[in-house]
């Protein structure tokens, strides 16, 4: 933050406040889930404590596991964004599903049909092509939005039915490959020049991180999409209108801003990030689109988004979290006698429980906020406004 | 939205608050919300609290403070002073009226028949989307209250 | 070989009718009351789990019921989190969802042990033909024999949700809260209600719903893990502006549609001119049509998914 031009008054900074009350409500989440985890884990005779120790040890003991989550989270980073910038805009993007499996779909046409430019161009080209083909994808519900005022949470959950049914066309027919024999349905393999080579082989760390680790370089490209998105939504004027219509849409209109435009351009967005969330699926590990593609993605992106409250750091912790919760089910599926399934409810219990805490912590700063200024209001009286520069 | 980010809404696409790369100019615009606040009493402990977080008067001062910025020719005040306390009601009243003095045009429109009376020269009825009616604010209420549902005495109006 | 079987593709379509407008009705009464409901798919999921369970157990008719509060319980999660903790409809809808399938399939692990790779199978209602329909010509009465009761239930269930909706108090309230919950916060009340539809092809059973006013549920009707026709399904109740027998009617066209096409494919491959993934799109793009309003305006309640919170930004 650029520094404040009003001194603030000695009281508690309203950012401790903000921040203590977000730990707060973040540990009290925790914790809770953790309960209920526990009483789950508990009925099938295993002991929680271990149970989550296993957790903390397949993500985070060694260099490679912590890249295992790393790998985990790519995706859900970009999907968060991409549901956080719709969001921003008072928007639901419930597509992002549908708009990274077009855009698996768009970036494998051009990976296998631009295979004959170097690699420096061909992937620049196959993240855009995916990328627009998001974008293309977020556009159809977006216009219908501003055209006709269809719910865009109906559209695009249309729009994710038909992307389905899109790429299983185009795998059954037009991208089949080629091959004699093949059991799965799939695209050619694609030049490996279209592969997004992954971070331990660029670094040379080969022996510390194995190759079944997808650690790309689409990872450093997620956490600079928070970076460009955070300065996107907070420093720039499209990122102040995009959030002045999420925030009042009428005083937004008053104050001349188009909302429809605003609303489109947002949609595009984020597709144009969601058409990212595939990628490191398909040009980090599989390199081919197949019909066992990597599924709920978009989905995942909604609860990233939430944890992160919208915010680009937090997504992007979000995500990682959900990286190691994914990572700890493979740990806990070869140690216990337990259904991996155990660690989905305690993820769903704890997105609900860590929404609910933010919620009452908003709710509790709110009135405590409220009460502080009116008291202030009351106190300042014309010599409060001198501190300000003139 | 921060009391900064309001205080700059329709105005923030003109040049002087446009940094590089699309980006805002957002000192320039903290000291335009720092002046709006001062020269308006909004009693706020700085420009980046939430503006939702200022009692309902303090919100409606950022807002004649922000529209009046530009010297309109024209202010249209919607219920200017709904849900207000008496002292705010009374800085709004007072606004508006300097507002005339200083030779603008204001156009209000509130369902507050006192506040009708308080600070109007002309007073407009409307019926099911026609003007029913022109009074001198001197008029009695009744004829006003006839006339704003509908009746016919439209003969008395002030012309 | 007729090219299509009508019979056979009526009856595919009733079958599949009978699945969503349950939901569909689920949507209905949790969109009215101003609530969206994306989680029915989940709801749908768990109901299908418990309803198996308790046929097994105790016979259809308590499957029935049990399947209903399996729905229910995911539900009242739903509403617990909407109202009482103001949580976004949408990310409490997905989280459900996402809860729904691996509480599924946990629960079908402890309820029917290590195979759930297989459907266990489960005993149904006795089918039965309906008089005159089954006999109508042109193949047509084939859809009318061997029918299971639950679906001429699902019919009849229109009219006493019809008279709830706009004869009653509750259904009153239930609408005024959807309309505008400023007026009437105490009363973000809602209907619960849930209903069920088992495993697989073989047994169907469809739901019925208990009330459960003034406490602030809501509705969820759930059905076999069948991806996306839950979501579908409130999609298609998104013309919740329309009365019951209209959505009824909407989305058994859609339906019978893809039931028809699952049928086609399965029947016919003559007539397969078109890709079959492109008859699969149908009844999404038709939904999306109806929606953006080429076939009638439709407008949702007006505080359809929002929060209700004091104050707001300037």
């Amino acid at each position: 933050m650029s520094a404040r031009t009003i001194t603030p008054t000695p009281t508690r900074s309203p950012w401790v406040e903000l921040i203590g009350g977000q730990a707060l409500a973040l540990g009290g989440a925790f914790l809770f889930a953790a309960l209920v985890g526990a009483l789950i884990i508990r009925a099938y005779g295993v002991s929680p404590l271990e149970v989550y120790r296993i957790i903390w040890v397949y993500s985070s003991s060694e260099l490679s596991d912590f890249a295992r989550v790393l790998a985990n989270a790519t995706p859900l980073i970009f999907s968060g964004l991409a549901v956080a910038v719709a969001f921003k805009a008072g928007l639901f993007n419930i597509g992002v599903e549908g708009q990274y499996i077009v855009a698996m779909l768009t970036a494998s046409m051009a990976a296998l049909g631009l295979d004959f430019l170097p690699s420096a161009l061909l992937l620049p080209a196959v993240v855009l092509n995916g990328m627009l083909g998001g974008a293309l994808w977020a556009l159809i519900p977006g216009l219908l939005k501003v055209r006709t005022g269809a719910h865009e949470v109906v559209t695009t959950i249309m729009m994710n039915g038909i992307a389905l049914s899109l790429v299983a066309w185009a795998l059954l027919d037009p991208l089949k490959s080629s091959e004699q024999g093949l059991v799965d349905l799939r695209t050619d393999i694609f030049t490996t020049k279209a592969l997004v080579p992954t971070i331990a082989t660029s670094l040379g760390l080969e022996e510390q991180i194995p190759g079944s680790v997808h650690l790309t370089w689409l990872f450093p490209l997620a956490l600079l999409s928070c970076a460009l998105v955070w300065f996107l939504l907070f420093r720039t004027r499209l990122g102040y209108e995009i959030r002045a219509i999420g925030s009042s849409s009428g005083s937004a209109e008053a104050g001349g801003i188009s909302i429809r435009s605003l609303q489109l351009k947002a949609f595009v967005i984020s597709g144009a990030l969601g058409g990212l969330v595939g990628l490191n699926n398909l040009l980090g590990d599989r390199g081919y689109l197949g019909h066992n593609y990597e599924i709920g993605l978009g989905f995942a992106g909604i609860t990233v988004a939430f944890l992160g409250r919208n915010h680009p750091l937090g997504i992007a912790l979000a995500a990682i979290l959900l990286g190691m919760l994914a990572r700890g089910q493979e740990g806990i599926a070869v140690t216990f006698e337990l259904p991996s399934e155990t660690l989905i409810i305690l993820e769903g219990i704890l997105i609900l429980s860590v929404v609910i805490a933010y919620e009452m912590v908003r709710r509790g700063l709110a009135r405590r906020r409220q009460r502080a200024v009116r008291a202030e209001e009351r106190a300042i009286s014309t010599e409060g406004a001198e501190d300000a520069p003139a | 939205m921060t009391l900064w980010e309001n205080s700059v809404l329709g105005r923030h696409d003109r040049k002087e608050y446009a940094g590089g790369l699309g980006a805002l100019a957002i000192k320039k615009i903290k000291a335009l919300a720092a002046r709006l606040i001062r020269d308006f009493d909004v009693r706020a402990r700085n420009v980046s609290v939430d503006a939702s977080t200022l009692s309902g008067g303090n919100q409606q001062k950022l807002i004649l403070a922000r529209e009046l910025e530009d010297d309109p020719v024209l202010l249209i005040a919607h219920q200017p002073t709904r849900g207000l306390d008496v002292g705010a009601i009374e800085f709004v009243w007072t606004q508006l009226l300097e507002q005339k003095g200083a030779g603008r045009a204001v156009l209000l429109i509130s369902a507050e028949l006192d506040e009708i009376y308080e600070l109007s020269d002309r007073i407009l009825t409307l019926y099911e989307g026609k003007i029913t009616g022109e009074f001198h604010p001197d008029v009695a209420p009744d004829v006003i209250g006839l006339a704003m549902t509908g009746g016919r005495r439209g003969d008395e109006a002030v012309r | 070989m007729p090219l299509l079987d009508l019979g056979a593709a009526v009856a595919i379509g009733l079958r599949y009718f009978t699945i969503i407008y349950l939901t569909g009705l689920g949507g209905l009464f949790s969109e009215r009351s101003g609530i969206v409901n994306i989680g029915l798919e989940g709801m749908m999921i768990i109901g299908t789990v418990m309803g198996a369970w308790g046929t097994l157990e105790y016979g259809p008719v308590a499957g029935l019921v049990i399947g209903a509060a399996g729905g229910l319980g995911l539900g009242l999660v739903h509403a617990l989190a909407t109202v009482t903790f103001r949580v976004d409809h949408i990310v409490s809808g997905v989280v459900i969802n996402v809860v729904a399938v691996g509480l599924a399939r946990f629960l079908a692990q402890t309820f029917f042990g290590q195979a759930t790779q297989s459907d266990p199978s489960i005993p149904h209602f006795d089918k039965f033909d309906v008089p005159l329909l089954s006999q109508l010509p042109l193949g047509l009465g084939r859809a009318f024999e061997a029918m299971s009761p639950v679906v001429p239930a699902a019919f009849l269930l229109t009219i006493p949700i019809l008279f709830v909706l706009n004869k009653t108090r509750f259904g009153l309230r239930l609408r005024s809260a959807g309309e505008n919950p400023g007026r009437d916060p105490s009363r973000r009340c809602a209907c619960s209600s849930a209903s069920l539809r088992r495993r697989h092809d073989l047994g169907s059973v469809g739901g019925a719903g208990g009330g459960l006013p003034r406490d602030r549920g809501e509705r969820a009707l759930p059905r076999r893990p069948d991806a996306g026709t839950g979501i579908h399904r409130a999609g298609g109740s998104d013309p919740r502006q329309l009365e019951a027998g209209v959505v009824d009617a909407r989305c058994s066209v859609v339906r019978i549609r893809s039931g028809g096409s699952a049928e086609a494919q399965r029947r016919a491959p003559v007539i397969s001119v078109l890709p079959e993934q492109f008859i699969r799109m149908i009844p999404y793009v038709v939904t999306m049509i109806a929606i953006a309003g080429f076939v009638g305006r439709v407008q949702p309640p007006a505080a359809a998914g929002r929060v209700r919170r004091r104050g707001g930004s300037l």
